[in-house]
Order: structure tokens, then C-alpha cells, then sequence
């Protein structure tokens, strides 16, 4: 996946936080803290994003519904990836 | 550590349900008490179904939130091919079989989901299969109590 370099501006002392954590082997490099922190960020935003859609949501279907459609979906993508 | 294979109900079931077992299973990746698998074929079905029922953002929006869980694991087509036709005559459904070749490829050792059907298969007995309230169970977490451990 192609990437792209971001400069951040951090206080001093969530540096000093990162080092240590990485000194004591939690990570391996500040990149790679710094990676994993903007990961967990995505999901936990996707996560509130989708938990608004459920309050927002007017229409529910029950959960046998739920199983047939899953299994729809599973017959279709089956044959148009397998077939 | 050990790794659970997630089927894609898990995540279907966390978007329909206010709470559930698998909302709970999914968060239970953070607390770093299993590496968590999923297959090519998660992502597609996943898409398919939410595209169909939903939007194309709220689809995208699932997507990313299981792209982004911690230590996903993706096991990939060629993975599954690899396992050929080995437990075809296992599984009645022939479009269960990419998530049971994943399962094995992936060297699983729980394979969560709430598709009834599968665990009924010949194949249960090769196969670990675990409803989300069981497999929170195993972890020792706390579970809800709904109806087929949903």
C-alpha cells in the first residue's frame, strides 16, 4: 500500500511517554507507536460512526432475517469469486 | 496466544443488534486475549450484504472498522486454495467451505460464529466451532444472555 510521510508536532513529554514504552519493549520504534495509535484511532471513530447509525436507524430486521440475507451474501460472493 | 476465526455473521449481527455477544467478542481484541482471523471472503460478504441493506459509506465504515482491529489477521486467497479440496465432503453448503479451508489455513483454534447449519455439519467434528457468548465464556469475560449466544 503506498504511504506518505506526516510531520507531528508533539509535546515533550508524550515523546518522553513513547520512548519509555518502547524501552520497555511495548513497541518497537516511535513509528511504529505512533502507527498503531492512528490505527486504533480509525477503528474506535469507525466504531462510534457506525454506532450512530444504529440509534439512527428506523427500521430493524430480526435476527432469522439477519441469517438469511448473511447466507444470501455468502451465495452470491461464493459464486462470483469460485464459480 | 490463540487465534479465533470470526465469521462474518459476527459482524453483521454487531451492526444489527444494540448490544451483542459478538459486539462484545470483537471488543475483547483489545484487551489482547486472542489474535483474531478473518478471511478475504469476510470482507466481500461483509460489503455485499451491508451495500445491499445500508449504504456504500456504511458498508466502507464496516470495513474499515475490521481492517483496523488490533492484530487482524487476513488469511488470503491463495492460503485458502492451498487447502484444496480436503474437507469438501465435510461441509454440506459448498459456499461454507472458503471459511473452513480459512479456518484451517490460518491454524485456528476456534471458529466463532452463530450460523447453526455449519456446526451441524459433518465437519463439527474437526472444526472448533464456538457461538460468541461460549467463546467469551472460554476467555473468561462476561457475556450477555441472548437468544443462540448472539
Amino acid at each position: 500500500m503506498p504511504s506518505k510521510v506526516s510531520h507531528v508536532r508533539l509535546p515533550e513529554a508524550e515523546y518522553k511517554f513513547i520512548d519509555e514504552v518502547i524501552e520497555n519493549g511495548y513497541f518497537t520504534s516511535r513509528t511504529d507507536f505512533i502507527k498503531s495509535a492512528v490505527r486504533l484511532q480509525i477503528h474506535e471513530t469507525s466504531k462510534r460512526i457506525l454506532a450512530d447509525l444504529k440509534k439512527k436507524r428506523k427500521k430493524k430486521i430480526s435476527y432469522a432475517e439477519l441469517l438469511k440475507l448473511a447466507k444470501k451474501s455468502r451465495k452470491s460472493v461464493y459464486k462470483e469469486i469460485w464459480s | 496466544m490463540i487465534k479465533a476465526y470470526l465469521d462474518t455473521n459476527i459482524f453483521l449481527i454487531f451492526l444489527e443488534e444494540e448490544i451483542s455477544n459478538s459486539e462484545l467478542v470483537i471488543e475483547a481484541v483489545n484487551e489482547g486475549l486472542f489474535i483474531p482471523v478473518v478471511s478475504f471472503h469476510t470482507f466481500k460478504e461483509v460489503m455485499h450484504n451491508l451495500k445491499s441493506r445500508y449504504s456504500k459509506d456504511t458498508a466502507s465504515w464496516m470495513r474499515t472498522l475490521i481492517w483496523t482491529i488490533q492484530g487482524l489477521y487476513i488469511v488470503s486467497k491463495d492460503e485458502i486454495d492451498a487447502v484444496g479440496d480436503t474437507y469438501h465432503e465435510l461441509v454440506d453448503d459448498e459456499d461454507d467451505l472458503p471459511h473452513v479451508n480459512a479456518y484451517f489455513a490460518s491454524n485456528s483454534n476456534y471458529f466463532v460464529t452463530t450460523n447453526r447449519r455449519l456446526t451441524q455439519m459433518k465437519i463439527k467434528k474437526k472444526v472448533n466451532f464456538m457461538s460468541p457468548k461460549n467463546f467469551l465464556t472460554e476467555l473468561g469475560l462476561e457475556v450477555l444472555d441472548k437468544k443462540d449466544g448472539i
